[in-house]
C-alpha cells in the first residue's frame, strides 16, 4: 500500500487487531506450544507427574508397528479419496461444460454434498451399507456377496473412502468447473479445425490447461483426506476393524482421549503438524506463483 | 470451453444421460435417508427397505424433534446454529477489524504480526485437539457454547482473505475519503465494508457451513448430551452394544442435520460459487 | 503572503532519491496554477504534498495563511479531482457528492442546495440517483468535480483529471474545467503530462524538470521565451527544432558577429539554436534571413489545415520538422533551402541549456 492509503494513528491499528491477537494466541499459539512441549514429556499412568524424555516420544513412535501401519492407511485412504473424487468430479464438469444448457440447474443439485457434514455423510453411507438392514448389503446378497464392514478390513476402508470422496466431489466440480471456463474458447476452435476430436482436445489441450487447477485440489483434497474424514471414520469404522481403518488423525484422537497417553499423542500432533505445513506452504507458493501469471 | 465447436445431438443427449446418472447416484444417499425418515422401524429393519415415502413422516419428525432419542433434536438444532452463528460471525467480526488494520496503518511489529496471523493458516483444529482441551477445561468452558466457538476462529483464514480483498481495492479511494474528511474508522464503516458486501456474504456461507459440520471438537468438549450439536449428535443416537438403532429418528435427525446448510446454499448459490473460487485466488 | 505558499519543500524518498529538491512557490488567490512536466518529473508528488496525501520531507506549506504542513488532508479545507475519478462505487451520486459535507456536519438542506446548484452547473443533475458503475467516464468525471466543487473549498486540486478520457471529451472538458474555475473564482493547482492542456488552462504555469521548476510564467511567456532547452522542447507541438551552431549552412553577417562576440568572451562553449517549425520558410532570393539550412526532404504529412514535412540536414544529417502551409508541394528527396529569421531562434548554451540572450 502506498504511504497515502495509510492513516496515521498510533494506537488505532493496535486496538482493531487485538481481538484477534488475544483470541488466537489463547486458542490457538498457546496449545500448539503445549502440544510441542507435551511431545517431549512423558506422563504417568495416572496423569499425575511429566517427566521431560526429549525426543523418546518421537522414537517410539517411529518404531511402533501400529503407528506405521497408520502412515501407510492414510497414504492408502487419502490417495484413493483423491482419485477417485477428483475423477468423478472432472468428468460431470467437463460433461456439464459441454452442454451448457441447464448447465446452472446441474450445478446448483451437484452443490449439495458440499453442505453435508462429514459426519452426516458417513452416517447416510453406513445406513446403505449396514450389513444387516442396508439397501446395499441386501442387494450384494442377492448376487452372492456377503457384505460385513464391521469384519471385513478391506470392505471398510472400501466405505469409509466412498463416503469421503462422494462429499468432495462437490468442491472438485466447482473448482474443475471454473477452470474450464476460463479455457479461452478460440484455443478449443484452433485444436478442433486442427481436426482433433473430443477427446483427443481433452487430453492435449483441456488437461493439460488444467493443471494449476489439478494440482490445486489435490493439495486440498489430501489435506481435506487427511483432517476433515476423522468425522466419517468416527461414525461408520471407529477405527476398525482392528485399526484398519485408522488414519494419523483418528489415532491423534485415540491415544489422547481413549488410552489417555499424552505424550505419544502430542508427539502425533506435531508430525501431522509438520506433514500440514509442508502441504500448506507447498500449496501457498503454487497459489503464489499462479497469481502471478 | 468447447461452446463455439458443434457438437451432433446423440453426443449431447448421451452427456446429458450421463449427467443425470451421476446425479441420481450422487443424490441417491440424501434420498434413501428422506425415504427412511418417513417409514417405521419396521419397515426398514427389514430388507429390502422400501424405495418410495411413507405415512410417518409427521411421527417420525415429531418424536426427532420432541424427543430424539438421547436428547431432543431441537435443543441440538439451537446448540448448532448459536455455535454456527457464533463462529460466523465472531470470525468475520473479527478478521474484518485485522485485516483493515494490517493493510490500512503502518505500525510497528506489523511484519511481525502479519506472519503470526499467516502461520495460524496451516493448523486444523484437529492437530491442537488435546492441548486446546486442556485450555478450555482450564477456564471452565468445557461443555458450554463459548467452549465450541473461541477455537474454532482462532485461526486466521478470514484475516488472510479480507487482506487480500482490501489490498485489491483501489489507492484513490482512501484518498478520496481522506480528503471528504473522514478518519479510519468512518472510512471503514462508509466505504470499506459497503464495497466488501460480496466477500462478506461469502464468507458468511462457507463459514457457516464450516462451523455447523464442525464434528471433533463438540465431540470432545460436551458432556452432557444437552449441549450436543446436531451433527455430532447423531453418532450419540447409536446404542451401544447390539442393540438396534432408531432408524427412522436417526434418519429424521441427519435429514435435519443437512438441512440448513443446504438451504442456505441453494439461497446464497451465485455469491457463494464465485466467493468460494476467487478466495483461493 | 499569496494564498498558497509553498517555502523550500523538498521529498526525499528512503534510499536518498530526491524526488522533490527545495521548490518554493507562492500562488494567488483565484490564480489557475498548471504544473506540467513528464512522467516521473514529480508534479503529482507535489500536488499530493499540498493535499497532505503525502508528508513533506522538508519545507513548509500555507493555504490562506495558515501552516497546514502537518495537517490532514480533510482539515486543510482543499478539493480534489482524481485521475481515476475515485468515486465511492456503492453510493449514488448524489451521497458520492454529499459525503464531504456530512462528514463536515453541514445540514442536509444546505446539502441539497450546493448539489443541485453544482449539478446544474455540470449537467449531471439527472445522474443524482444512479451510481457510478452506470455512467460513461465524461460523466464520472463531472461527478468527480461535482464532489469538488460543493464542497466550496479554498483551493482546488486536479491531479491528470482528463488523461482517461477520448480525444475529444478532453477538448470538451478543458472548456468546461477554464469556464468553472472563472465563475467559481477558486485558487486552483492543476497537475498534467498534457502541454495543450497546460497552454490552454494556465493562468501562469510552472514546467517541472526532476523535481526542479524549470521555469515559471504565463503560458505565452514561456512559448515565447523558454529560459531551457527542457522548457522549450516541451511547450509546442511538433516540438521545436534543436539544431547546432555546425548544422547550419549560412548565417548572415549579424547574427555571425553576435554569436562571436558571445563565444569569445566565454572561451569553450557552444551555442545550441532552436526554430519552432512554423517558423521555418522557404528560401528565395529575396527573403531577409538570419539563418539557412540546406536540406533533403524525408517524408511528408498532409494534415489538411498544414503541412508537417520532415527534412534531413545535409552538414549534420540531423533531423528537424518544417511546418509549411496547407498544400505545399514538395516531393521526398527534394532538395530544398530553409530559413528562419533571427527573432524566431533561441539561442542556447549546449551544455548547460540555459538560454542566451546575444
Amino acid at each position: 500500500m502506498q504511504t497515502s492509503a495509510v492513516f496515521s494513528n498510533r494506537w488505532l491499528p493496535y486496538a482493531l487487531l487485538a481481538p484477534q491477537l488475544i483470541i488466537t494466541g489463547v486458542f490457538f499459539f498457546w496449545p500448539a506450544f503445549e502440544a510441542v512441549k507435551q511431545s517431549l514429556y512423558m506422563s504417568d499412568p495416572f496423569g499425575l507427574s511429566m517427566q521431560f524424555v526429549g525426543t523418546e516420544n518421537f522414537e517410539y513412535l517411529f518404531k511402533d508397528s501400529y503407528y506405521r501401519t497408520s502412515f501407510v492407511t492414510t497414504a492408502i485412504f487419502s490417495t484413493l479419496v483423491t482419485i477417485s473424487s477428483l475423477s468423478v468430479a472432472l468428468l460431470l464438469a467437463v460433461l456439464v461444460d459441454r452442454v451448457i444448457k441447464g448447465s446452472g440447474a446441474y450445478r446448483s443439485i451437484l452443490i449439495w454434498p458440499y453442505a453435508i457434514a462429514p459426519a452426516v455423510a458417513g452416517v447416510l453411507w453406513l445406513f446403505m451399507f449396514n450389513p444387516s438392514i442396508g439397501v446395499a448389503s441386501y442387494y450384494l446378497k442377492l448376487m452372492g456377496y456377503e457384505w460385513n464392514h464391521v469384519l471385513n478390513g478391506g470392505e471398510a476402508m472400501f466405505l469409509v473412502v466412498v463416503a469421503s470422496a462422494w462429499k468432495q466431489i462437490s468442491y472438485n466440480f466447482l473448482f474443475f468447473l471454473a477452470g474450464l471456463q476460463s479455457i479461452p474458447g478460440s484455443v478449443i476452435e484452433a485444436a478442433a479445425i486442427d481436426g482433433a476430436g473430443f477427446w483427443k482436445r481433452f487430453r492435449t489441450i483441456v488437461f493439460p490447461l488444467l493443471s494449476p487447477t489439478t494440482f490445486f485440489l489435490v493439495v486440498v483434497n489430501i489435506i481435506y483426506a487427511f483432517f476433515e474424514t476423522f468425522a466419517v471414520i468416527h461414525t461408520i469404522t471407529s477405527g476398525g476393524p482392528q485399526q484398519s481403518t485408522t488414519i494419523l488423525v483418528y489415532k491423534v484422537f485415540t491415544d489422547g482421549f481413549v488410552s489417555q497417553d499424552l505424550g505419544s499423542s502430542a508427539a502425533q500432533s506435531v508430525v501431522l503438524l509438520i506433514l500440514v505445513g509442508l502441504l500448506t506452504i507447498v500449496q501457498f507458493k503454487y497459489i503464489e506463483r499462479k497469481v502471478h501469471y | 470451453m468447447s461452446n463455439m465447436v458443434q457438437k451432433q445431438g446423440v453426443g449431447i443427449f448421451f452427456s446429458h444421460m450421463l449427467i443425470l446418472f451421476g446425479i441420481a447416484i450422487i443424490l441417491f444417499p440424501i434420498y434413501l435417508a428422506f425415504i427412511a425418515s418417513t417409514h417405521e422401524q419396521a419397515a426398514l429393519v427389514t430388507p429390502p427397505m422400501p424405495l418410495l415415502p411413507g405415512d410417518h413422516f409427521w411421527t417420525n419428525y415429531k418424536e426427532a424433534l420432541g424427543s430424539g432419542v438421547n436428547v431432543p433434536v431441537w435443543t441440538m438444532l439451537i446448540n448448532s446454529m448459536v455455535m454456527s452463528l457464533g463462529i460466523t460471525i465472531g470470525k468475520i467480526v473479527i478478521s474484518l477489524l485485522s485485516a483493515f488494520a494490517i493493510v490500512y496503518f503502518n505500525f510497528r511489529f506489523k511484519m511481525f504480526f502479519f506472519w503470526m496471523i499467516f502461520l495460524t493458516l496451516m493448523l486444523p483444529v484437529e492437530v491442537r485437539i488435546v492441548p486446546t482441551y486442556q485450555v478450555i477445561a482450564n477456564f471452565g468452558m468445557l461443555n458450554s457454547y463459548s467452549g465450541l466457538i473461541f477455537p474454532l476462529i482462532a485461526s486466521a483464514t478470514a484475516t488472510f482473505l479480507f487482506r487480500q480483498v482490501f489490498m485489491s481495492m483501489p489507492n484513490e479511494l482512501v484518498e478520496a475519503a481522506k480528503v471528504d474528511g473522514a478518519g479510519p474508522m468512518k472510512f471503514f464503516w462508509d466505504i470499506l465494508i459497503p464495497i466488501s458486501k460480496t466477500n462478506i456474504a461469502a464468507l458468511f456461507v462457507i463459514l457457516f457451513i464450516y462451523g455447523w459440520n464442525q464434528y471433533l471438537w463438540p465431540l470432545l468438549i460436551t458432556t452432557e448430551p444437552e449441549m450436543n450439536t446436531i451433527v455430532m449428535g447423531i453418532k450419540q443416537m447409536f446404542p451401544s452394544g447390539d442393540d438396534i438403532p432408531n432408524w427412522p429418528v436417526i434418519m429424521a435427525t441427519a435429514i435435519l442435520a443437512m438441512l440448513p446448510p443446504i438451504l442456505v446454499i441453494i439461497f446464497m448459490q451465485r455469491l457463494f460459487v464465485k466467493g468460494l473460487v476467487d478466495s483461493e485466488k | 503572503m499569496s494564498f498558497v505558499t509553498l517555502k523550500n519543500v523538498n521529498k526525499q524518498y528512503k534510499k536518498g532519491i530526491d524526488v522533490i529538491k527545495d521548490i518554493s512557490l507562492e500562488i494567488e488567490a483565484g490564480e489557475f496554477l498548471v504544473i506540467v512536466g513528464p512522467s516521473g518529473c514529480g508534479k503529482s508528488t507535489l500536488l499530493r504534498m499540498v493535499a497532505g496525501l503525502e508528508q513533506t520531507t522538508g519545507g513548509q506549506i500555507f493555504i490562506d495563511g495558515r501552516d497546514v504542513t502537518k495537517e490532514e488532508p480533510g482539515e486543510r479545507d482543499i478539493a480534489m479531482v482524481f485521475q481515476n475519478y475515485a468515486l465511492y462505487p456503492h453510493m449514488t451520486v448524489y451521497d458520492n457528492m454529499a459525503y464531504g459535507l456530512r462528514n463536515r456536519k453541514i445540514p442536509e438542506d444546505e446539502i441539497k442546495r450546493r448539489v443541485e446548484d453544482a449539478s446544474k452547473s455540470l449537467q449531471i443533475g439527472e445522474f443524482l440517483p444512479r451510481k457510478p458503475s452506470q455512467l460513461s467516464g465524461g460523466q464520472r468525471q463531472r461527478v468527480a468535480m461535482g464532489r469538488a466543487i460543493v464542497r466550496d473549498p479554498k483551493v482546488f486540486l486536479f491531479d491528470e483529471p482528463l488523461s482517461n478520457l477520448d480525444a475529444k471529451l478532453r477538448t470538451q472538458m478543458r472548456v468546461e474545467i477554464k469556464r468553472l474555475q472563472r465563475e467559481l473564482g477558486t485558487t486552483s493547482i492543476y497537475v498534467t503530462h498534457d502541454q495543450v492542456e497546460a497552454m490552454t488552462l494556465a493562468d501562469r504555469l510552472i514546467v517541472l524538470n526532476q523535481g526542479n521548476i524549470d521555469q515559471i510564467g504565463s503560458p505565452k511567456a514561456l512559448y515565447a521565451k523558454p529560459k531551457t532547452v527542457f522548457v522549450a522542447g516541451f511547450l509546442g507541438s511538433p516540438s521545436m527544432n534543436f539544431i547546432d551552431s555546425a548544422g547550419i549552412s549560412r548565417f548572415s553577417d549579424d547574427l555571425t558577429q553576435r554569436m562571436a562576440s558571445y563565444t569569445n568572451t566565454n572561451a569553450g562553449k557552444r551555442i545550441q539554436i532552436g526554430v519552432r517549425p512554423e517558423q521555418l520558410f522557404v528560401m528565395n532570393e529575396a527573403s531577409e534571413y538570419d539563418l539557412m539550412l540546406d536540406a533533403e526532404v524525408l517524408a511528408v504529412e498532409d494534415l489538411g489545415a498544414d503541412c508537417l514535412i520532415y527534412i534531413e540536414l545535409n552538414s549534420d544529417k540531423s533531423q528537424l520538422i518544417w511546418r509549411a502551409v496547407a498544400g505545399t508541394e514538395v516531393e521526398i528527396g527534394e532538395k530544398i533551402q530553409l530559413a528562419a529569421k533571427s527573432e524566431s531562434l533561441h539561442l542556447f548554451d549546449s551544455e548547460t541549456g540555459e538560454r542566451i540572450e546575444i
